[in-house]
């Protein structure tokens, strides 16, 4: 778009005069501007705001990517969404970090890339050149599908007879099935706490981590404090308390694997008192769960009781034990039961329309036989090797290893056509969320300049790959071009300034709005068409409770780095850990009293040793955590990710991968299991300090807060 | 120059309510500092050695030993003293007052004795004990609108005076009042669960003044008995030791008390309250008894 310097200046002067309202967090809408216009806005010391969406989760923040002299400096979120509420979340504002990462994939190799702007997305038609000559035998693993480029990558999986593994470490899929099967609709669950008096959490860490982040916090603020004060209730159980658990009123322990046993008590007597059915498999006694969990049986009497009088109960259930499908399954019965449905909504709808056969996306048993026999592999956005060390092998022996990628991982020296990928702050991308509140389009624009030259957009890469292998309604491989494509200009303007299409509502937060201007441009438009990949997915049976455990427990604990994507943040590598404030490392956490008996003191060596494995670290006895326990935190333990720059020489702070552990056996479902039991717990000699916050002079006492 | 040409009135006084029955504990906060103020990274070794740097922390505050334990997510940062106990000690008067409420750290006069971290009961303030680095580009993404600080140093939280001061000469310009909610720092702004509300404590309507006054009740000063006036005042987890035990919950009673939509509690507090004294300058509401 050509602007001649008349109309520069006056839309200079516009551009200057509504910036003036936006540097110090002010709703920024009337500040933002079409990339359209970018640099002559750069206006220099004037910060711009570019409206876009973070796609480091399903959350889907709509955001504000704050600029100043076409450098990122910071991300807000998008005041006034109705969704977002806002907030973006840490997983956004870090992502400065990434695009400005010093180690950051600057070359392709196995072809040729474009040069910014020119977007020839060669090394697309290599890899689906390859994929055409290797048809049947190709597999794509990827986080998720969603929008434009979730339509192009299912519609080429089906041209070329592939399949499409959904790593996602959120198991969405495995929630999709086991809602399908229980509800009927294979959407995602969706929580909003503020609709909710009485919370039951059981094995998961839902508020930290799901598929809607800043959204859920929202709403348990509000769950906290209503307008008539009537404060909401929580009670939670798990083997180890995670920070969801610290946001419960009480905190019940179980023995680990037992999370499943221990709700199904509780659904037995529910499904009583509501003359409900309950599954027979999962018809459990008071007496028999308080056995098997540790937990007292009043307790579990009580909770029944607590949510058959709740006037509208939720309960969440996670996959953290080796129960979890059991857990997750009875989670969602019992909130049928107890409320007449589950509310669920739909992050990930594709942008297009078209058919999905059911047997598209692979479980992760059948990943372990397609892998095997794969002649071309397509990850984007998956550290394979790392997640998954027991595929690491298979991974390395198939012929064609195309990896998208924007910082350096486990798996990216294993590539044989590597692709540098925009981050989303340069990129362009959509994606469609269907929720209860309506449905809203969130449009991913750059921010900034391209950083890396040889970075390719992911949704062009898609394009492009799919046009080469015959997709009938791809034909445009520009991205900007592809989601321009059929928009009036007005609606296409709107969208580039908002970031979308969605519904606004006032940032009741501070009631005094009025006093600042209106937004330039009203909110217009319309979502484009979509359609769920996931409408006709089998659903998943489950039919027992998971086998008891044996020994200890091997527990992986969440940590800010997710399942390692996030390592090369070194903002999240200094963030303590929620409960036990280390940093820079991991550390083997087992409960204090064990510990004493044990003789095992912090930061003393020690190793875990499971099923002819085994790894070491610094021990960290927890009153988190139950006995029979032992919790290696995830995400630690790369070795390519991690900036050396702020490692010095000498010191080993990376941590171990706790899943180098794991055998790779799958669940009765046929999910991996990311447990393991018979594990042992061996004190070793000498002792490694652990860098944490607690127990040295931050350490305020609690009585600090008088009663 | 005279109160109104400055924008804002002398006895204004910025404050802080954290109510920590709603800290979940993600430390967005944390991150949103660090992008807002160039707060740099330590490295691992340093990080062991107890130096890194964290404007604002989230302490983790356990009570109780297995099986009965709890905890709670309590945000420290400086507490913006009335009556801060490292301003005195400060031999070069790099650590003082501003008129508005605000605990300064002058980084030009700051000669690296650290006698003010020392006398700072709340453990809340920095030392660059090395040359803080951004490696090539990741310099690019320093705020303009923030110094960049250099080793033997001092520094912490600045409730985010940049955006204060940008938003007093906004307000000036536009010859105006700050309006409350125009300004908000980083951690305010990140803060998805609303469990921190920032604002003029010297105004009683603004919706931290109201918030406060809502929940005098659960409202408490950390190390109060020091009488330090921190301008931070926390509210208190109301956590539910009976949560088990039958009483009366629910929906119901929220709907009948309120028939509009689920509002955020400072809306709720925007409503006419009993009438308040009106704060001191340099004190703060919720003071101890």
């Amino acid at each position: 778009m050509n602007v001649n310097r008349r109309d520069f200046l006056k839309i200079g002067m516009l551009t200057a005069a509504a910036t003036t309202f936006t540097a110090c967090g002010r709703p920024v809408e009337h500040g933002v501007v079409s990339q359209y216009q970018m640099p002559e806005y750069a206006l220099p010391g004037q910060a711009l705001f570019w409206a876009s969406t973070c796609t480091e989760f399903r959350s889907d923040c709509a955001v504000s990517v704050k600029t100043v002299e076409n450098r990122a400096i910071n991300v807000i979120g998008m005041p006034g969404h109705f969704f977002s509420k806002g907030y973006a979340g840490k997983e956004a504002i870090s992502g400065l970090q990434v695009v400005y990462n010093p180690g950051r994939i600057k070359e392709a190799k196995g072809g040729k890339v474009g040069d910014d702007g020119e977007l020839k997305e060669s090394l697309a038609v290599t890899v689906a050149q390859e994929a055409l000559k290797n048809e049947g035998a190709v597999l794509f693993v990827v986080d998720r599908v969603a929008g434009m480029a979730g339509h192009a990558l299912v519609q080429a999986a089906k041209a070329v007879g592939g399949k499409i593994w959904i790593a996602d470490s959120e198991q969405s899929v495995r929630e999709r099935r086991i809602l399908k099967a229980v509800i009927g609709r294979a959407e995602l669950p969706y929580y909003p706490l503020d609709q909710h008096d009485f919370v039951l959490s059981i094995g998961s860490n839902f508020i930290a981590e799901n598929y809607c982040r800043p959204r859920v916090e929202w709403s348990f603020g509000r769950f906290r404090r209503t307008p008539g004060h009537l404060r909401g209730r929580m009670v939670s159980a798990s083997s180890r308390m995670n920070p969801t658990d610290v946001c419960a009123d009480r905190w019940v322990p179980v023995a680990p694997g037992s999370d499943a046993t221990f709700l199904a008590a509780v659904g037995t007597l529910v499904a009583l008192k509501k003359k409900a059915s309950w599954p027979s498999w999962a018809s459990v006694s008071v007496t028999d769960a308080a056995t098997k969990t540790g937990a007292p049986a009043k307790t579990i009497e009580q909770l029944a009781e607590r949510l058959v009088e709740a006037e509208k109960p939720l309960v969440v259930g996670g996959f953290q034990g080796a129960s979890g499908d059991a857990t997750v399954f009875l989670a969602h019965t019992l909130t049928k039961i107890l409320i007449g449905d589950v509310p669920t909504f739909e992050p990930d709808m594709l942008v297009g329309s078209g058919s999905v056969p059911q047997d598209l996306f692979l479980s992760d048993q059948d990943v372990v036989s397609f892998l095997g026999a794969a002649k071309v592999v397509v990850l984007h956005g998956i550290d394979l090797v790392y997640r998954y060390p027991w595929l690491a092998e298979s991974f390395k022996k198939v012929k064609t290893r195309a990896i998208l990628a924007t910082s350096p991982n486990e798996s990216t020296d294993s590539a044989t056509h590597l692709v540098p990928q925009r981050f989303w702050m340069e990129d362009w991308g959509d994606l469609l969320v269907e929720s209860p509140e309506g449905a809203w389009y969130g449009l991913t624009q750059p921010a900034i300049r391209n950083q890396v030259p040889a970075a390719v957009s992911a949704l062009g890469f898609c394009l492009e790959f799919a046009k080469a292998v015959g997709v009938a309604d791809v034909t445009e491989v520009n991205p900007r071009k592809a989601l321009q494509a059929g928009r009036a200009p007005a609606d296409w303007e709107n969208m580039l300034v908002r970031g979308g299409v969605w519904a606004e509502e006032e940032d009741i937060m501070y009631p005094n709005r009025a006093a600042y201007p209106p937004p330039a441009i009203a909110n217009s438009g319309k979502p484009p068409k979509g359609y769920s990949a996931f409408k006709e997915i089998a659903p998943l049976k489950v039919s027992s409770l998971g086998a008891p455990a044996k020994d200890m427990t091997l527990v992986l604990l969440p940590t800010h780095l997710a399942d390692g994507a996030m390592a090369d943040r070194v903002w999240l590598q200094e963030l303590p850990d929620a409960m036990t404030t280390v940093v820079w490392d991991s550390w083997i956490e087992i409960n204090e009293d064990w510990a004493k008996e044990n003789k095992i003191a912090r930061h003393d060596l020690v190793e875990v040793k499971v099923g002819g494995k085994s790894l070491k670290g610094s021990a960290y006895p927890s009153p988190f955590i139950h006995p029979g326990a032992v919790g290696i935190p995830c995400g630690r333990g790369q070795k390519r990710q991690i900036l050396r720059e702020f490692v010095d020489l000498g010191w080993d702070p990376e941590g171990e991968n706790p899943k180098e552990l794991l055998d790779g056996s799958a669940a009765e479902s046929g999910y991996f299991n990311l447990t393991a039991s018979g594990a042992q717990v061996v004190k070793g000699k000498g002792s490694k300090i652990l860098a944490t916050f607690d127990k040295r002079v931050y350490d305020l006492p609690r009585h600090i807060l008088p009663e | 120059m005279s109160a109104s040409e400055k924008g804002t009135a002398v006895s204004d006084q910025w404050g802080m309510a954290i109510d920590v029955d709603k800290c979940t504990g993600c430390k967005a906060c944390i991150i949103a500092c660090h992008a807002e103020n160039n707060i740099p990274v330590v490295g691992a070794e340093q990080s062991a050695m107890g130096r890194v740097i964290h404007w604002l922390r989230i302490d983790r505050i356990e009570e109780g030993s297995y099986p009965n334990v709890s905890a709670d997510f309590i945000p420290m940062l400086c507490q913006q003293c009335g009556s801060a106990p490292c301003e005195s000690v400060c031999p070069v008067f790099a650590s003082t007052h501003t008129h508005d409420g605000l605990n300064a750290q002058i980084y030009n006069r700051c000669i690296g004795t650290r006698v003010c971290a020392n006398n700072c009961p709340y453990h809340v303030r920095m030392f660059n004990f090395t040359t803080p680095t951004w490696p090539e580009p990741m310099n690019k993404m320093l705020n303009p609108d923030v110094t960049a600080r250099s080793e033997g140093v001092m520094e912490k939280c600045t409730f985010c005076v940049q955006r204060i001061r940008r938003g007093n000469l906004d307000a000036k310009v536009e010859g105006r009042k700050i309006v409350d909610g125009e300004i908000r720092p980083a951690c305010v702004q990140s803060c998805a669960s609303e469990a921190i509300v920032f604002g003029l404590l010297s105004d009683p309507e603004s919706s931290v003044s109201r918030y406060l006054e809502k929940n005098h009740a659960r409202s408490a000063l950390v190390h109060g008995e020091l009488e330090t006036r921190p301008h931070v005042i926390y509210l208190r987890a109301e956590r539910d030791s009976e949560v088990l035990e039958p009483r009366p919950i629910g929906l119901g009673a929220r709907k009948a008390a309120d028939s509009k939509p689920v509002a955020s509690t400072t809306e709720q507090a925007a409503a006419p309250v009993a009438a308040t004294p009106t704060p001191v300058a340099g004190t703060t509401p919720a003071s101890n008894p």
